[in-house]
């Protein structure tokens, strides 16, 4: 579960947001959509910690995010928080599979059949050896979508996951992230300037 | 995933980038060994194979050559000093000691040389089998001979002019004993009385085993190579040298001075390589520096990801400084080694000749100080690109929207 007050903050020598106050429970998503400039980036930062507010709070489960210290903030985001990036970038130097391991590399244990299984769901038990240069889009959207949902974190943050997709990519990317969300019980925001996926969220929120 | 295994699988994928890098610092290392040990191990075997010889005395011509061949069998001799000479000098009031010296044939590589029992007394040499020799046609082998041509007391073998191809029936010889290991020019020598090596040039004479191994007492008109002094006093390195060379028709030359200047013009040589040995490690490193400061510019959205993974910034700078020291060490190891190969098959191309081996299991404070710089360039280069890692946030990896 994640619980965010109003949030504000202010560039210095910049401009200056007032984000909305919003709840969203396990296996819930939500879709933040503007367009840019309007500060979705920002929002999403404030949303893992990586910049702090001049006022407000965010509440991962029970922990406040802006009460730790920045080095306590890094490691509970390695742990509660998953990310899906635009361009679905990977380590090139593993394959997928270890790849995918990389964010139990701080004491988490490795669900090793849960990551197999995953996988199998996804399409990908036959690449996982594979580096991800060597995969298509498609499938490395796939492996990404997998990275972030395997440590079942208690929050997604997805930034624009599908603008560099075509129609029918994008609709099944979106399909395939709260689903898996919704198995992992991870809550789910979406932040995108990409109107094309508005219809398949029903909370959304437009800047 | 451990650091490590991150880092080894990192340097493995980028091994194109590293190659040269990793080539040009094992050459600067390679290089650098190489040089001192020649310069180390040459001046070590140069003063052991002294023996304490204060003069040698041979036929006129360059007295290096005549130290050279006399005391390191390293090139010809500069001719044959008569027997009766040599005799005469030995029992000069200013000589303590001599030994006299001929040259013989060779056994492969391996000289064959006539002298006296005082000359392995002066070098410190025991048996290790055996029995020294004494009549003519018997030997001694040196330890590095008799391992290399894989005789023992009792074979027999053949000599042959020069050190080429063996000719058959020149010369017969009988192994007596086997010398032990002494670190010395006799490790790689062939030892005999000098009756044999007479025997074999078709020099007439009486056998006399009292010849060779002292005391000097008779004169068969025969010639030898040199004759090596041990003095009484220290007088007589002022007073003999001068007498010799003006008075008769033989050559004196004193080791110690002969050395000196060998020494002066072989490190004059040694000093210019391991000059361009520094330069050529300097810029491998300088370039492994240039690398990495681009090299992270290229990899920033690799190690925002791993920020985004609970990589801490600490994590980051250990994980280069990994990466960098793996390819160091394995350069380093490159270096070691290929140094070491090239003194183990190419020494006898360094002018110590064919019987000087150099020793290449040898690790010193100098090997550890040729790793110390590479891993300190290592660590420069974290330090000089801590600013950029810090500097490095999942922020980079999202889009600016």
């Amino acid at each position: 579960m994640i619980q965010s007050d109003s949030l504000h903050f202010s560039y210095p020598r910049g401009p200056e947001f007032n984000f909305p106050a919003f709840t969203l429970e396990k296996g819930e998503s939500l879709l933040v959509l503007g367009a840019s400039g309007s500060g979705k980036s920002t929002w999403l930062q404030l949303l893992s910690g990586l910049r702090e507010p001049q006022s407000g709070e965010v509440k991962i489960g029970d922990k406040a995010l802006f009460s730790m210290r920045k080095n306590q903030r890094d490691l509970f985001r390695a742990r509660h928080i998953g990310f899906v990036f635009q361009d679905h970038s990977f380590i090139p130097s593993l394959n997928a599979w270890e790849n995918i391991q990389l964010p139990f590399s701080h004491g988490l244990a490795f669900p090793k059949e849960r990551a197999h299984e995953l996988a199998g769901q996804l399409g990908l038990a036959a690449l996982l050896k594979k580096r991800p240069q060597q995969l298509s889009q498609g499938e490395r959207q796939r492996l990404s979508v997998l990275r972030a949902v395997l440590p079942q974190p208690d929050l997604i943050l997805a930034d624009e996951p599908s603008s560099s997709l075509d129609d029918t990519n994008c609709e099944k990317l979106i399909d395939l992230l709260k689903t898996q969300c919704r198995h992992a019980g991870s809550s789910l925001i979406v932040v995108t300037h990409d109107q094309r996926i508005k219809d398949q969220f029903e909370r959304r929120i437009e800047r | 995933m451990n650091l490590f295994l991150l880092a080894l699988k990192n340097i493995r994928y980028r091994w194109m980038t590293q190659f040269i890098t990793i080539l040009l610092i094992a050459l600067g290392i390679a290089m650098l060994w190489t040089v001192r040990e020649v310069r180390v191990q040459g001046e070590d075997k140069l003063q052991k194979n002294l023996a304490s010889i204060d003069l040698v005395v041979g036929a006129k011509g360059s007295p290096l050559q005549l130290i050279l061949a006399s005391i390191y069998h390293i090139d010809a001799p500069t001719g044959n000093i008569p027997y009766s000479e040599a005799l005469r000098l030995s029992k000069h009031p200013m000589v303590k000691e001599a030994v006299p010296l001929a040259y013989g044939d060779y056994c492969q590589e391996f000289r064959i040389l006539g002298t006296s029992h005082t000359y392995l007394d002066w070098y410190g040499v025991s048996l290790q089998e055996g029995r020294l020799w004494g009549k003519t046609g018997e030997t001694c082998l040196g330890a590095e001979v008799a391992k290399t041509l894989k005789l023992k007391v009792g074979d027999t073998f053949s000599g042959q002019h020069g050190d080429g191809e063996a000719e058959a029936g020149h010369g017969e010889y009988v192994v007596s004993g086997i010398l032990a290991p002494s670190g010395t020019v006799v490790d790689q020598l062939i030892v005999c009385s000098i009756s044999s090596v007479w025997a074999v040039h078709g020099e007439e004479h009486t056998t006399s085993d009292t010849l060779d191994h002292g005391p000097w007492t008779m004169d068969h008109g025969q010639e030898i190579t040199s004759l090596l002094i041990r003095y009484k006093n220290p007088m007589a390195a002022m007073r003999l040298p001068r007498m010799i060379n003006e008075n008769t028709s033989l050559q004196a030359a004193a080791p110690a001075i002969e050395i000196n200047r060998l020494s002066f013009m072989l490190n004059q040589g040694s000093d210019t390589l391991k000059l361009v040995g520094y330069a050529l490690l300097l810029l491998a490193l300088f370039s492994m520096l240039v690398q990495v400061w681009m090299g992270l510019e290229e990899r920033k959205t690799e190690l925002a990801l791993l920020r985004s993974m609970g990589f801490g910034r600490l994590k980051l700078l250990a994980m280069l400084f990994l990466e960098l020291s793996m390819t160091v060490v394995l350069a380093y190891l490159l270096g070691e080694f290929a140094g070491r190969w090239f003194l183990a098959n190419f020494s006898s191309e360094l002018g110590y000749g064919l019987a000087y081996r150099f020793d290449t299991g040898t690790f010193g404070i100098f090997d550890a100080q040729l790793l110390l710089l590479p891993l300190l360039v290592a660590f420069l280069a974290v330090l000089v690109n801590t600013r950029k890692i810090y500097r490095i946030s999942i922020s980079d990896l999202l889009q600016k929207a």
